[in-house]
This record gives C-alpha cells, structure tokens and sequence, in this order.
C-alpha cells in the first residue's frame, strides 16, 4: 500500500508542473510594489514602539468598522497659505504655548510649519510635542520629500526643527521638554537595524551609540531612569529585557514573552510566564530594579486572560474569556474585565462583563492615564475587523476618545502624559494605510489636532507616509 | 537603490511561485484562492524584518506562511464552521478524481481547515508538533488530534498509508491558545 506522504509529494509535483501558465512577471512586480508600501508602513507603525509592533488586530484586509461618534478636533491656529517663500517673524517673546504670529510656510511633505525661533525649545515644557516627518508619495514611495523634525505647540502651531539626512530613518523615543537633545534610534541607508542616538535638536547631529543595535525596542525609563530597551528580533516571540543606566554596558534584567507593560512608577513589569503562550491564567511580574521574577496564578476559574494595562502601581486589568472558546473578541466567549492586585494574595476580581458592541480591548494595548484609568485602541466585541477607536477605561465605563474621521480611520494608537490622551489615527488596517495625524484629548475636555498628514498638492495628491515618529515632551 | 530583499523577492517569484500556488491549492478550493494566498503570504514574509540567505530558506518561510495565513482566513471568517456544516451535509459521494493531484486536493477539501493545514504542516513540511503547534497557534495536543483525524481520513479516501505514528496521540480539549 502507498504511503501517503509518497502520494502527497507526487501530487503536489504532478500540480505544480501543470501550472504552466500564471503570469508570474506582473505578479512579481505587483508583489515588489506591495512589500516596499508595507515595509514604510512598518517603519511608521514602529515608531510607536514596542506596543505598535505587537497591534493585536493586525494589518487585515476585511470588514466594516464599527463607528463611534468622532471626538470634536480643534484645529491649530495656523492658517497656512501658499507662500513658500515667506519669511516667518514669529513673535520676540513666545508664549509657553502659542508663538506663531507670521504666516506659515508651505513645504512638500510637511503641513505648514514655521521655521523656529531662536531660544524655543528651551521653553518648552510638558504637553509640547517632538516630531518627525519622512514623507513619500503614494504610490511610488519615493523620493523621500522631506525628513523633517516639527515641533508642535499644544495648540498646534508647528515648527520646523531641524533637517534630517533623507537616505536615513530616525525616529524619536523620548524627549524632555525645554532640552534641546532627543533620544532616537536612526537607521542607516540600505539597513533595516537600528542603533541607539542622540539627536541634537539645534545642529541635527547624530551622535549613534553602539551599544544597542538591531532589534531592540525602546520601552521607557524605570523609576531610578534607567532606560528600558527590548532585544527582540521580529521573528521571534520571546527576548530579553535590557536596562541602560547613564553610560554603563546595557544589563539584562528578565526574560519576555510577546510584549511587557510597565507600571505607572517603573518599578514593575509583566510578562507571560512560558514561551510559546499568548494568554494564560498566570503571568510573571518582572522587578525592574533587582530582576526579581516571580509567576503568579490570577485564578480566574474557567477563564483564560491576556494583559490589557496597569491600572496604578499595584493593580493590572485583564481581559478575561472563556476558556474553552476560540477567540477572545466574541460574545459567546462571555468576555470581562477583571482587575488584578498584584499585592494580594487574592483571585482577580471580576470588573464588569463586555457585551456584543462594546470595545474589545486586546492584549498589551492599555496606556496609565491616571489611576483607575486605561487608554486603548479597540475592536468591537463581535465585530472581526478593525480599531474602531480610542478609548479610556475607568469608574466602570468605557469613553470613546477618538473614533474614525473623514479619512475613515480605523488604526488608533494612543499615548498618554499627564492624564492627557494623544491618539495617533489613520486608515491602514483595511486596505493601504495613509500618514497618521496625532490629535491631544485633554483630561479637561479640550482637544487640538498636534501633528497633521501632510497636505496633498498638485504634485503628489496623496502621500503614502508622512508623519513617522512623536514623543510629548516629559518634565524633568 | 536596489535593498536586500528586492532581488530575493523576484527570484523566488520567478522560480517558485508555481510550487507556491500547487502547495496552496491543498488548502483552498481554487487556484484564484491559491494565488492569493501565495501573494499575501509573499508579501507578509519579505515586509517583515528577516532577511533570508537564499531563495530556498525564503520559499521555506513563504510555504510556512501560506498555511499559518489560510488558518488566520479561516478562523477570522468563520469558514471553518462553514466548511464543517458542509463536511456535516456531504453526501459521501466525492467527486471521481481525474488526476493525482486533484485526487489528494478532494481528499484534503473533506477535512476541516485546521485538520488540513496540521497535516500538511506535518507530512509536506515536516514540521514537528511542537513547530505545528507553534505556527498555527494551536495547543501541541490540538495538532495532534487534528494530524490523527485528517490522515485517518485521508488514508481511508485514498488508499494510502501511513507510518506508526510519530507521536503520540493523547486526545484532549481542542484549544486555541493564540489571541484574535
């Protein structure tokens, strides 16, 4: 008798060499068109950082988004017009937030921008926001426009910072307000690794750092300020956390499994225990000053749980479904909320049950806002598809923050400074994506647009990429 | 500029994109399904960040993602329950077979989706259970019970053998372990 792994190879020889006629030329061509678009896109989407990397609901091709009723958008005070060659003359004395007083300037692939006043950036203070521009057409990519570091205002006004080189990528990671350096990761041309830099606002110097290079992810300061870095090649889902204090050779401090999130203080991390898992009913806390690691059982019968954030300093929310179900986005798997006190010797307390409609938060997608309160991009219970906006989590209530625009957006990163919201959107996860626009959603109600897609012109009407990385300027 | 990977992606295309859809066409009803597959798995390998050798590590990871994206297709579509109402509906007259190969893609068509993606994992890449498991974000003993069903299955539809069992087969829960 044939064995069947005889059979199924012939068969599949006998097939393939009967597919004589695809068109494999255009296929090939069409595939190059689709991986160089994917490839800028990936850039951008990392420059959100390690969370970016991991979007839970991926860069899919189906289904309707569910729309939630946008946030309102204050649009910046500037009012650009075609002038490209005006000379600003901001204002001698700049306000802590708004200095704009000349007319904007024009630059392909930035949306209109001041150049900046001497002695600005030493004024800045928390809520300004450091960004990047690397702009492409659509749908060629290329050449680059511009690689352009813009300021913004907490009203919006915009200023051109400094030029970057446009065969390189650099991408800002943090940055304290009123300084005039930013930590960055730069790649160089041709190179898909990056290295560690210290980008200085007032020349454009790069100053790289060899002792991070490749795949690792910035992830944060830890409560002494030490800086946290992932070394986690894309291909693999476990990797090693890396602590860098001042000039010392960067520490591992732990293992991860798929992605951490970081408590409020920095003192904190947790993990999935075990390789090979993306849920589980227990996780490890990893302690970011001595290394300690140590698993805990969340003990929430029947239930398997992923990671959606920190809470405050001591508590964890989970998103909790039944065990037995396929996937965690659906009513049948009855999700939860279920709140985690990592201090207590304690089962996690169930929160609140999520119904067909409401947001589907997923794993390692949870930013502190304040404690008691989570700011996530979300799903739809039930729905397979896209983000359908941005949302905070708190007093037992989920508040859209941003839902999609007149772009139709349907991928929404959220960050957060001070107990305010930033929400990077753009459409992207069905489809080709477009730049993304960060608009602030302040804990006072108010929200401006900060970093808009660059305009469309007679030259290029629409850009493929645009705005590539942002930080909020932190206090000292 | 010429990168890395735009030679890569050409040869591969060039040379291996038949094998590619004839290795899809086990898995999907058409050959339009299949080349679909093989597009999207193309250009999810060569848009992600590893950088292949040579032509032949780069049709490996391809064939790997053809299968891990047909059963991402299934499950995010709910084909799966679909296709298992029609395994449920099916009269037991399978098409007459003209060729091999459509005799084992028939074959293949009567398992579910994962029992299919399991046992060409298993028997036309080679991969360990663990690996399976892994790639399909199935637990290790879900891969099991699938490979074990669908080679019955395919044993008794075509008259084929297989040898003793690699692993063992330990029945338990059939459970995904990988988030939506």
């Amino acid at each position: 008798m044939r064995e069947l792994a005889d059979l199924m190879n012939d068969a599949l020889a006998e097939r393939s060499q009967s597919l004589t006629d695809l068109p494999t030329a255009q296929v090939g061509e069409r595939l190059h068109r689709k991986v160089r678009f994917r490839r800028a896109r990936r850039h951008t989407f990392e420059a959100g950082g390690v969370t970016a990397a991991v979007a839970v609901l991926g860069a899919a091709t189906w289904l309707t988004v569910d729309r939630g009723d946008p946030a309102p958008a204050v649009s910046p005070t500037v009012s650009a017009t075609p002038t490209p060659t005006s000379t600003p003359t901001p204002s001698t004395t700049p306000t802590p937030t708004s200095v704009a007083v000349a007319v904007a300037d024009d630059i392909l692939g930035l949306p209109p921008t001041y150049a900046l006043p001497a002695g600005l950036l030493q004024r800045t203070t928390p809520g300004w926001v450091l960004s990047t521009y690397r702009s492409e057409s659509y749908p060629s990519l290329g050449p680059v426009a511009t690689h352009t570091v813009v300021l913004s205002s907490p009203a919006g006004e915009l200023y051109r910072v400094v030029d970057l080189p446009t065969d390189s990528q650099v991408r800002l990671l943090a940055w304290e307000a009123g300084t005039t350096s930013a930590l960055v990761s730069v790649e160089a041309p041709g190179s898909d690794d990056a290295a560690r830099a210290v980008l200085d606002l007032t020349t454009g110097t790069i100053s790289p750092d060899d002792r991070l290079l490749g795949a690792t992810w910035y992830v944060g300061r830890t409560v002494s300020g030490a800086e946290l870095w992932l070394d986690m090649p894309e291909s693999e889902t476990t990797g090693t956390l890396l602590r860098i204090e001042g000039d010392g050779a960067p520490e591992p401090v732990g293992e991860i499994v798929e992605d951490l999130a970081v408590d409020p203080a920095g003192r904190l991390a947790v993990t999935l225990p075990d390789a090979g898992m993306t849920t589980g009913t227990s996780f490890a806390l990893l302690d970011l000053v001595d290394g300690n690691r140590s698993v805990r059982d969340v003990g929430v019968e029947g239930r398997r749980c992923h990671v959606v954030g920190w809470l405050d300093d001591q508590a964890v929310l989970l998103w909790c479904w039944d065990g037995s179900a396929a996937d965690a986005w659906t009513a049948d798997a009855r999700p939860g909320l279920w709140r985690w006190d990592i201090t207590a010797d304690q089962p996690a307390v169930h929160v609140r049950d999520v119904v067909a409609g409401e947001p589907y938060v997923g794993p390692w997608s949870g930013e502190w806002v304040r404690d008691g309160v989570v700011a996530f991009g979300a799903g739809t219970v039930d729905v397979f598809g896209c983000w359908s906006g941005a949302y905070t989590w708190g007093d037992g209530t989920f508040t859209l923050v941003e839902g999609p625009g007149p772009r139709d957006d349907n991928v929404f990163w959220p960050r957060t400074s001070r107990g305010d919201v930033y929400v990077e959107a753009f459409p992207g996860c069905s489809g080709e994506s477009e730049p993304g626009a960060v608009t602030v959603h302040r804990a006072d109600g108010t929200s401006a647009l900060l970093l808009p897609v660059p305009p469309a012109t007679g030259e290029v009407p629409l850009w493929a990429t645009g705005l590539s990385s942002w930080v909020v300027g932190t206090g000292r | 500029m010429v990168r890395g990977w735009e030679p890569m992606l050409e040869q591969v295309a060039r040379e291996r994109y038949p094998r590619l859809v004839a290795r899809a066409m086990l898995l999907v009803p058409s050959r339009a399904d299949a080349e679909d597959l093989v597009q999207e798995a193309l250009v999810s390998t060569f848009s992600a960040r590893a950088r292949f050798d040579s032509p032949g590590q780069a049709e490996q990871y391809v064939r790997r993602a053809i299968v891990s994206r047909f059963v991402d297709r299934t499950r995010k579509h709910g084909y799966e329950r679909q296709a298992l109402q029609r395994v449920a509906a099916r009269p037991g007259v399978p098409p007459v077979p003209d060729t091999l190969s459509t005799e084992l893609e028939s074959a293949l068509r009567a398992l579910t989706p994962r029992q299919r993606a399991c046992v060409v994992l298993r028997h036309l890449e080679d991969m360990s259970v663990r690996e399976t498991a892994s790639a399909l974000g199935l637990s290790e003993g879900a891969v099991k019970r699938y490979v074990f069903d669908g080679v019955a299955a395919l044993n008794a539809a075509l008259g084929t053998t297989s040898p003793a069992d690699r692993d063992p087969v330990v029945l338990v829960q059939t459970e995904e372990v990988r988030g939506a």
